[in-house]
């Protein structure tokens, strides 16, 4: 499952184990505002990185926490079902996940489970943030109450990319929640890959002794 | 008034008398005698002039007696209207497009409603019949509406149709967007919506067809 990842060439995904790097991932089917709830965020300040083969925006974002330089990579992916098959890539080593609706559009709304649920295929532990966007559309929603969030124990958030509610909130929020994860990660697969790591360490002095480079078999194991 | 010159008009009694039919559901000619004169003058598309004076504004039903609201201006006298247009012989096993035909091309009514496009008179038709079987308006117009553009699966779609659905949703969006160069503009703009008892369970969670 995990060289699933692999299958975007251009994307050196290696890079997220490091401790100041994490990867984000925005989900939800298409139209629900997941590009403009990130322009919102980043106001002028984003280089979004289309890789259009992939449906996939990738923006880079700097911040401090903790006096520590921190790096995000939100992915923000397309709900389009033709990339269906990329969609184990966008959950590789992903730390968080913002799953966003449309309160105007119920059937966005009912998607979600099926979101879930894939993103509890491969990430079955990361912290996951469920957005209803476009309540400047009708104001009347935040005064109901949506059960999806509430069932799975999900953080749940109004929020208007246009008028600009909540927006940053839900960002720093996961970018909070992505490091805390990080640290404290008990995804089955994170164990897995770092015993893989850890044997490869291993077996890499036991290779070095016999004179063969250190780096020579990482890609077998990922 | 208006129409006495046209009911005084020889030949329009004549016309009159042509197309005296016996197909009214309305039982009270004789009372309104210059309104039923008129619509009958206007169905036959004699009185050209007559028929563009009436332009719909709105359309729309009560319930008890069943009706058919309309509220029109005269052109002539710039002067709006309402009438009420009662529906006669339904039940909640009528059929709905023939019962809005029926109406659109009553020969009294008809005149009245020539703007008004069929398709609504036969939506609320479907209202009253949906009504007659306990449905309330919200429910009826939601059912009649189907999978439309609210319910449609945008994830099928191609790029082109896609972007064309975008198009239309960012009309809203720039209507209501708060531009970063407002001088209320606030970045991080946090809105608490507490959660209280009495929040309403939103409809969208009472289909337990597809549970969560």
């Amino acid at each position: 499952m995990a060289g699933d990842g692999n299958s975007i060439p251009e994307l050196e995904q290696e890079k997220y184990d490091s401790d100041e790097q994490v990867k984000i991932i925005c989900l939800g089917d298409s139209a629900v505002g997941k590009s403009k709830l990130m322009e919102r965020f980043l106001l002028d300040g984003y280089r979004p990185q289309q890789l259009s083969t992939y449906a996939l925006t990738l923006y880079k974002y700097t911040t401090t926490i903790n006096g520590k330089p921190v790096l995000v990579d939100f992915w923000d992916t397309a709900g389009q079902e033709r990339f269906q098959s990329m969609h184990p890539s966008y959950y590789h080593k992903a730390h968080a996940c913002i799953m966003v609706f449309d309160v105007q559009r119920k059937v966005t709304y009912k998607s979600l489970s099926n979101w879930y649920k894939e993103l509890r295929e491969y990430r079955p532990e990361i912290p996951c943030l469920v957005v209803a966007n476009k309540i400047d559309a009708d104001m009347r929603v935040t005064q109901k109450s949506f059960n999806f969030a509430k069932k799975q124990g999900l953080p749940f958030y109004f929020v208007s990319a246009a008028d600009g509610t909540n927006v940053v909130k839900v960002f720093k929020d996961s970018i909070n929640m992505a490091l805390s994860y990080k640290k404290n990660s008990s995804d089955f697969m994170d164990e897995v890959m770092r015993e893989l790591e850890n044997f490869e360490l291993e077996s890499k002095e036991d290779s070095s002794d016999k004179g063969e480079k250190p780096n020579e078999g990482k890609t077998d194991l990922v | 008034m208006m129409w006495a010159g046209y009911l005084w008009n020889p030949s329009l009694t004549i016309f009159i008398d042509k197309t005296t039919d016996s197909s009214h559901v309305d039982a009270r000619p004789q009372l309104t005698l210059p309104e039923t004169n008129m619509g009958k003058v206007a169905s036959s598309g004699l009185t050209v002039v007559y028929i563009m004076s009436i332009i719909a504004k709105r359309c729309g039903v009560t319930f008890a007696p069943p009706s058919i609201i309309l509220v029109y201006e005269n052109e002539d006298t710039s002067k709006i209207r309402k009438r009420i247009i009662p529906v006669r012989n339904f039940s909640k096993y009528s059929d709905c497009s023939r019962a809005a035909e029926r109406l659109k091309h009553h020969s009294r009514h008809g005149l009245y409603l020539k703007s008004v496009p069929l398709a609504q008179l036969e939506r609320l038709h479907t209202v009253l019949r949906d009504h007659l079987c306990g449905l309330t308006v919200e429910e009826s117009l939601a059912a009649q509406r189907g999978p439309g553009p609210q319910e449609e699966d945008l994830n099928k779609l191609s790029d082109d149709e896609l972007n064309l659905r975008k198009a239309k949703m960012d009309v809203l969006f720039e209507q209501n967007r708060r531009h970063k160069d407002d001088p209320t503009f606030v970045y991080d703009l946090e809105v608490e919506f507490p959660e209280n008892s009495v929040r309403e369970t939103c409809s969208w969670d009472e289909d337990l067809s597809d549970e969560f």
